[in-house]
């Protein structure tokens, strides 16, 4: 199983802020098709709003994200849409499973947004659920899986449409240790074997010492007057 | 995808799916049972009545004199002397007079006295006769009886099997009180064919074997109850018609006229029935309403998780609104059916009370449309939530 071959994803420039007080400037990036990422950084410095920008999901207030030749923030919504359907594979920190729906639904889901229905949807969801080792599971709603098993169908429900980006936001935050480092190296894994760019949120030191490129993020600056082009502490980018 | 993923979300949200969906078909059939019964029942006394023009009975009420005389469900006013009965008969303009007696049952079913021109009564002028024969032969001699349809099934009795008659049009099952037989034998001689009316519950027999059970031996001392007339051409039917009803003693009546005061009244109770009918169907909206609303919380999330995955706004207006149209759409349909399967099954146990069948009943676009608004007025609570849905920011509600 291959992704729709990575292209390179470039962020420059990348500014948001929150309300007149709060500014968040981000370094900028370039990582290669396929590579490798870990972001690390205090609590409340902006790494799951950086990572919905370069899934699409928010638009940062000035900056660039570019994933190969495609300006994701100056994408129309329905072009949005269709890149976060697609292109991104996002394992959200609470799962974000649908409630009611099975594991194997769960799955379907993500595929039929992605265009993928019918016979070849349901083939490649049981696939990847086997692959996972759901094969048991796959009429269970979430609230019968355990939280290693809730971990896994968000995992196959990110990767069952072959995604070039996968985005993992605290994959580990609700496992305990032993089962945070399976999960970790089931994401590389996949992600290898798909080809895909893998770019994971973690403030788990054992996370972060796993992967080679690590990009910390710095402390937010907070102030009654601060511009949008005050700096905030200087991100490190480790390993780049 | 987005009937796909409507139907998971109200299989998630079964409890309010149900309640609202039973909320929709009960206030639909609801609004729909009385009225489709009230036709079935207009409609069933109409097919059972058209087979006769014009009904001449002693003065009283009119809808008393059809109830009593074609239906056999009420007491007759009383008797016409035998000479309006022999007055009718002789004019030129009469095609045909039928007499018809009454006063005595066995066990509860009417005895019908009449002659062998009740046989002679058709749809239409050349339509074959009304009522007719299944087996044996028509009566010639007091005290031989014609069975109707279902008097033949009920009794048990059959060709050649006698029986005795009681007096009064009802059997008496009240303790202390004796059932007053005659003393005269009746002999079944032919059963007739099911009409689906009144006469198949019915024993006919000549009316002097009334007379003469009653003691009624001459002219003077004899009555008829009714006259069952049709005249040669339609312009004498109403000048008969209002010469009778100008004389002292008589009354003609049409039936369909009486249907016609009787239908008005119904109307009546139906436009306050409709007015319940209205309660309950905005009852069931506000169930709608309030299931969509209800789900607020637990909506947002799907939506925003939809949203995150890659659902454009289109999908999720779409699933919102699909949903409760979904909801309200099999709702109504249920409702259909039920009123349906009601106004069959209750249409049967009436038509036996009624003596008479009642057709199936049928839905028509103007009674339908009674229910339908339902739908719009569904879509229309969905919609603010469903706008709500398409212009959330996916990022909002997923922490």
């Amino acid at each position: 199983m291959s992704a729709r071959s990575a292209q390179p994803l470039l962020l420059r420039g990348l500014t948001h802020r929150y309300g007149p007080d709060v500014t968040l400037r981000y370094p900028d990036l370039h990582l290669d098709g396929g590579a490798e990422l870990v972001v690390s950084g205090p609590s409340g410095v902006g790494k799951t709003t950086w990572l919905h920008f370069i899934a699409g999901l928010l638009t940062p207030t000035a900056g660039q994200v570019r994933y190969g030749d495609v300006a994701v923030n100056a994408l129309g919504e329905a072009a949005r849409d269709r890149y976060r359907a697609q292109t991104v594979g996002y394992v959200f920190q609470d799962f974000h499973l649908m409630p009611g729906y099975s594991a194997l639904e769960n799955v379907l889901l993500g595929l039929g947004l992605a265009g993928v229905r019918g016979a070849a949807a349901n083939a490649r969801a049981r696939e990847v659920l086997g692959q996972l080792g759901l094969e048991a599971r796959l009429n269970h709603s979430a609230r019968q899986l355990s939280t290693g098993e809730r971990q896994r169908v968000a995992l196959a429900r990110a990767v069952a449409h072959r995604p070039a980006l996968l985005l993992a936001d605290e994959p580990t935050a609700h496992l305990d240790p032993g089962r945070g480092g399976e999960a970790v190296a089931l994401l590389r894994s996949t992600a290898a074997e798909l080809g895909a760019t893998l770019i994971v949120v973690s403030h788990d030191p054992a996370v972060v010492n796993a992967f080679e490129r690590r990009l910390e993020l710095g402390r937010a600056v907070s102030g009654e007057a601060a511009p949008l082009e005050r700096p905030r502490d200087r991100p490190v980018l480790v390993g780049a | 995808m987005t009937f796909w993923i409507a139907l998971r979300n109200l299989r998630t949200r079964w409890l309010a799916t149900l309640i609202t969906l039973l909320a929709v078909s009960l206030a639909t059939a609801t609004a729909l049972v009385v009225p489709l019964l009230s036709r079935q029942v207009e409609r069933g006394a109409q097919d059972a009545a058209q087979v006769f023009d014009l009904l001449i009975t002693a003065k009283g009420s009119p809808s008393q004199a059809v109830l009593s005389s074609l239906f056999y469900l009420d007491v007759p006013i009383g008797n016409l002397p035998y000479s309006e009965y022999t007055r009718l008969k002789a004019d030129p303009r009469t095609l045909r007079a039928v007499p018809l007696g009454f006063g005595d049952n066995y066990h509860g079913l009417p005895l019908v006295g009449t002659d062998p021109s009740f046989f002679e009564q058709r749809l239409k002028p050349g339509d074959p006769p009304y009522f007719h024969l299944s087996r044996g032969r028509m009566f010639g001699q007091p005290f031989e009886a014609l069975l109707g349809a279902s008097a033949a099934a009920q009794t048990g009795l059959k060709i050649g099997d006698t029986f005795r008659s009681a007096h009064g049009l009802e059997e008496h099952h009240e303790e202390g009180v004796e059932e007053e037989e005659h003393e005269a034998t009746y002999t079944v001689v032919g059963l007739l064919a099911a009409t689906g009316g009144p006469v198949d519950r019915a024993v006919v027999t000549p009316i002097e074997s009334l007379w003469r059970v009653h003691g009624q031996l001459t002219p003077e001392s004899r009555g008829v109850t009714a006259v069952l007339y049709t005249a040669g051409r339609l312009n004498d039917l109403y000048s008969v018609a209002q010469q009778t009803s100008a004389r002292p003693l008589a009354q003609a009546v049409f039936p369909g006229q009486v249907f016609a005061q009787v239908r008005g009244f119904v109307l009546q109770g139906q436009a306050a029935y409709a007015g319940l009918s209205l309660l309950m169907l905005l009852l069931s909206a506000l169930t709608v309403w309030l299931s969509v609303h209800a789900s607020g919380l637990e909506r947002a999330r799907s939506v925003a998780l939809l949203r995150a995955l890659g659902a454009g706004r289109g999908t999720v207006f779409g699933v919102v609104l699909l949903e409760t149209a979904l909801v309200v759409l099999l709702g109504l349909g249920l409702g259909v059916l039920f009123s349906l399967g009601l106004g069959g099954l209750v249409g049967g146990v009436l038509g036996g009370r009624l003596g008479f069948s009642l057709p199936a009943p049928t839905l028509d676009p103007g009674l339908l449309l009674r229910v339908l608004w339902l739908f719009p007025l569904g879509l229309l609570a969905a919609l603010p939530p469903a706008v709500g849905a398409a212009r959330a920011e996916p990022t909002r509600n997923l922490a």
